[in-house]
């Protein structure tokens, strides 16, 4: 499903963050991505949805190469993603049905039924109480909750989560990190890039391990 | 179409100081825009009527009959209007002319003359033909004040234009800053949008939509200052410009374009500058 073909990532200050990646993700599977911070995790995941560019070598997914689609192309591409992030980026100024509902609401299909996906996938998670609040009223943990709905609500094929336990305690670590598990289950990708060595112990994934940049 | 619209009034209520500044400046614009558009509006009619208007003064021999001179005269290309003025009533134009040399003027000594118009185009054949016929003595033409009003007119409106486009340009500007303040607070919005597979149509869509509605709302407030400020006016230069009109429909057309390109291509602009980089 998604092929790193010798991919590399050179910044503009002529830091290599990756170099010459070469791995093979499949349909899915659960994978973790490891290694320490400055290891080039976050680059490889936002190399998958199109968010940087490779220098060299390329990526594709579904067998398209992402960083030759032109933006109307990437973003049809990034609806079958779910992307959670260690900060949660919840927008502020609006609720958090509003926060879970965004995909439809800028696909143009905040339709009702939409809308009720959102409800049973709020309720499922313990976060409907809170639909009509804004995020900063939120525990982290259900803050991060929230950001995952939005990641699931659309059943996308592969979700991909950078860190997304990192700012929660331990409790709320395992609860996220069974949301993840559950997806797939249900047959999502994912790739979890993580340094927490607990939720590694937790699933037997595969772990692709980065050092410096490289595969490890 | 609904949803962009929702965002757009959702966005302008959100972000009310920076949506009033804009709308202060396409107000303002759109009401410079009608104030100075009717001033070219208006001297270009004033030129044109006045341009009919050239004087051409018949005086005749002695022993010349005006009634068939004026006949022949109106017979000539070009002669929109002849009048006979008797002796009598050139007394009483020079006595109006010059009130303080009353003494000066005797009916005997003001001869009487033919009056034509004509327009300027047209002035100076009509002139050598009027001095080709039996009867006439000499022609004068009074053209020299036209060409120092067409001059006049002509810089004025040269003005107009460089104020307009001075206050569009500054408008745009003020605009493409406005929205550029909002759409960086929006930064990281506008890049989760992308991440949720958001097309650039559909996160520009609303930008450009309540740069419509601004635009829309501006030009609205422009008209109705100026419909106010013009019913003021107009009473008042009506009496020295025929014809004056402060608001006319293609200023109007053209003010309700302006003002929406203005908030549009503003409001384009500054999301194209201010969130392009992902």
């Amino acid at each position: 499903m998604i092929h790193f073909r010798s991919a590399s990532k050179i910044y503009d200050n002529d830091v290599f963050a990756l170099k010459g990646i070469n791995t093979h993700i499949g349909k899915g599977e659960f994978v973790f991505v490891t290694g320490s911070s400055g290891a080039g995790k976050s680059t490889l995941l936002k190399m998958i949805y199109g968010g940087l560019k490779p220098s060299d070598g390329s990526i594709e997914v579904g067998g398209t190469p992402v960083e030759s689609l032109d933006p109307y192309k990437l973003a049809i591409l990034r609806r079958q993603m779910g992307i959670v992030f260690q900060d949660f980026k919840l927008l502020w100024d609006r609720t958090v049905l509003e926060n879970v509902c965004l995909p439809f609401s800028v696909w143009g299909k905040l339709t009702h039924e939409n809308k009720e996906i959102a409800e049973v996938m709020m309720k499922k998670f313990d976060i409907w109480k809170y639909r009509n609040e804004h995020p900063h009223k939120l525990s982290g943990g259900e803050q991060q909750k929230a950001a995952i709905c939005r990641a699931l609500v659309t059943s996308p094929w592969i979700l991909i989560a950078d860190e997304p336990t990192g700012n929660l305690d331990p409790d709320s670590a395992g609860e996220v990190f069974r949301m993840f598990y559950e997806a797939s289950q249900k047959g999502s990708t994912v790739i979890f890039a993580t340094h927490n060595e607990h939720l590694l112990s937790l699933h037997k994934g595969r772990v692709i391990k980065l050092d410096k940049g490289r595969l490890a | 179409m609904r949803t962009v619209l929702r965002e757009s009034f959702r966005d302008i209520k959100r972000h009310k100081r920076s949506s009033l500044l804009l709308a202060i400046v396409i107000s303002s614009a759109s009401f410079l825009f009608f104030i100075f558009s009717s001033v070219i509006y208006n001297l270009g009619n004033a030129e044109d009527m006045w341009s009919k208007q050239i004087r051409v003064s018949v005086f005749m021999t002695e022993g010349a009959d005006p009634q068939s001179l004026s006949e022949q005269i109106k017979g000539i290309n070009g002669v929109l209007e002849v009048n006979h003025i008797s002796p009598e009533q050139a007394l009483e134009i020079l006595k109006k002319r010059f009130p303080d040399e009353e003494v000066a003027f005797s009916p005997s000594s003001v001869p009487g003359y033919i009056e034509a118009r004509a327009s300027i185009d047209d002035v100076e054949a009509v002139k050598s033909s009027v001095l080709k016929l039996e009867g006439v003595d000499d022609v004068s033409l009074s053209s020299s004040w036209y060409k120092s009003l067409k001059d006049l007119i002509y810089f004025s409106a040269l003005f107009s234009i460089g104020i307009m486009v001075f206050v569009l340009s500054l408008s745009v500007l003020l605009v493409f800053y406005a929205v550029r303040i909002g759409v960086m607070e929006r930064r990281e919005e506008i890049q989760l949008m992308r991440l949720c597979g958001a097309t650039e149509w559909r996160i520009r869509s609303p930008y450009v939509a309540s740069g419509l509605i601004m635009g829309l709302f501006g030009a609205s407030v422009g008209a109705g200052l100026q419909y106010v400020f013009g019913s003021l006016v107009d009473r008042n230069l009506s009496q020295f410009i025929n014809g004056w009109v402060s608001l006319t429909l293609s200023q109007v057309l053209f003010v309700y374009l302006a003002s929406i390109f203005i908030g549009s291509f503003g409001n384009l602009m500054a999301f194209v500058r201010g969130a392009d980089a992902d």
